[in-house]
């Protein structure tokens, strides 16, 4: 029993390094883009993984493949809610859930073009009503403003990204955990044998 | 070897789940109270076997150890896989609670039945036939459980042959591994311990 012991010690001090094929998937949105990634339970990509995307109802809208670096992205205006089915193959699945698309975002009013355009080579002034004013310069600072924070957001998505993939990889506490719960249930059975003797 | 939540119809893990129970009742039925150490060791180590994976050129699969386990437990078999994999879809999403009879069943009938087979002929005086049994029992417990989880996802995918192919493709080189460490196992415990394997 001893070496059993043993041996179950030494197979935990393996498994910490150990791979597993357990998918998990992340995703975010970006306008009417999504972009995601795919990976194993120790980080590695799921290279050229089926990725099929589902509407809310249930329906495909399309399926595509990761790239080289389990990355993938693809465009959609779905409204509702989308499922996103990353399929590594051999029963393994995994899925992710992303917001719908917000039709305030679509909404790109066709503002009149700000300040002068140029007509058979004359400057026009044209003339903007007060509202038209405001949806203009309101467009313009967006643009600007997600221009400038671009570069911030991106960091703060990568390091969401490597914080799923964190919270996704085996932990030697679960492990440890879950030997523990074993051979306290079996515990429990062994009493309930005895007292029935 | 573990089907993932959402991939299977629900007929099929109804089915998995009836076969899984029947296989969990008979076990604890005929459950020998001495023998209860000695299974939640095997049950622990069938719960940590999972995480080790060998690479195996490009993809790599991981150990199961169901064949020694059915070897030695018979049907106690059921009942000890059973708790490794409800706890590896607990704490790791490894399968699925779901699938968890499926699971089961295509991971412990094969080596409950093998085990059957081939239990007579392990014996003190013969080390070789021993070794060689305990390989077969190892090794054609994997494939044959491989082959349970092609038919699984068969009849949710329709594909029955690449299924098959890749499953015994990916699984091949772990069923010689596992032949071998069941092997050894066996004969070092028939030297040692011998009460534990007849």
């Amino acid at each position: 029993m001893k070496v059993f012991i043993l041996l179950i010690l030494f197979l935990s001090l393996f498994a910490k390094i150990g791979l597993t094929h357990k998918i998990n998937t992340f995703a975010y949105r970006e306008g009417d883009q999504i972009i995601g990634e795919a990976y194993f339970a120790d980080g590695s990509p799921c290279i050229k993984c089926k990725v099929e995307v589902y509407s809310d109802k249930g329906t495909k809208i399309l399926e595509i493949t990761t790239d080289e670096k389990g990355k993938f992205n693809f465009n959609t205006k779905e409204k509702g809610f989308i499922k996103i089915k990353v399929i590594a193959g051999e029963g393994h699945l995994a899925e992710y859930k992303v917001e719908g698309f917000k039709t305030s975002q679509t909404s790109k009013p066709e503002g009149p073009k700000i300040g002068t355009s140029k007509t058979e080579g004359k400057i026009i002034n044209i003339k903007l009503t007060n509202e038209e004013m405001k949806v203009a310069i309101k467009e313009a600072v967006s643009e600007a403003l997600k221009e400038t924070i671009k570069p911030e957001t991106e960091g703060i998505k990568n390091l969401l990204m490597e914080i799923k993939k964190d919270m996704d990889r085996v932990k030697l506490h679960d492990i440890i955990g879950g030997i523990g719960y074993i051979f306290g249930i079996w515990g429990i059975i062994a009493v309930l044998k005895f007292r029935k003797k | 070897m573990h089907i993932s939540e959402g991939v299977l119809s629900p007929s099929i893990l109804l089915a998995g789940s009836l076969f899984s129970l029947s296989g969990l009742i008979l076990g604890l039925k005929n459950l020998r109270t001495e023998k209860i150490p000695e299974i939640a060791v095997f049950s622990s180590a069938f719960f940590v076997a999972s995480l080790i994976h060998i690479p195996i050129g490009p993809t790599s699969a991981h150990l199961v150890l169901n064949g020694i386990i059915g070897l030695l437990l018979g049907w106690a078999t059921f009942p000890a896989i059973f708790l490794g994999l409800l706890l590896q879809a607990l704490l790791f999403q490894f399968g699925g609670l779901t699938t968890l009879g499926v699971n089961t069943f295509a991971m412990a009938l094969p080596p409950v039945v093998l085990g059957y087979i081939f239990r007579k002929f392990l014996q003190k005086e013969k080390i070789s036939l021993t070794f060689i049994s305990s390989f077969l029992v190892g090794f054609l417990s994997i494939i044959f459980s491989a082959i349970l989880i092609g038919f699984a996802l068969y009849f949710t995918e329709k594909s029955f042959v690449p299924v098959i192919i890749t499953l015994l493709g990916a699984h091949f080189p772990i069923a010689i591994i596992e032949g071998f460490i069941t092997g050894f196992i066996v004969v070092y415990l028939l030297k040692v311990k011998p009460e534990v394997v007849l």
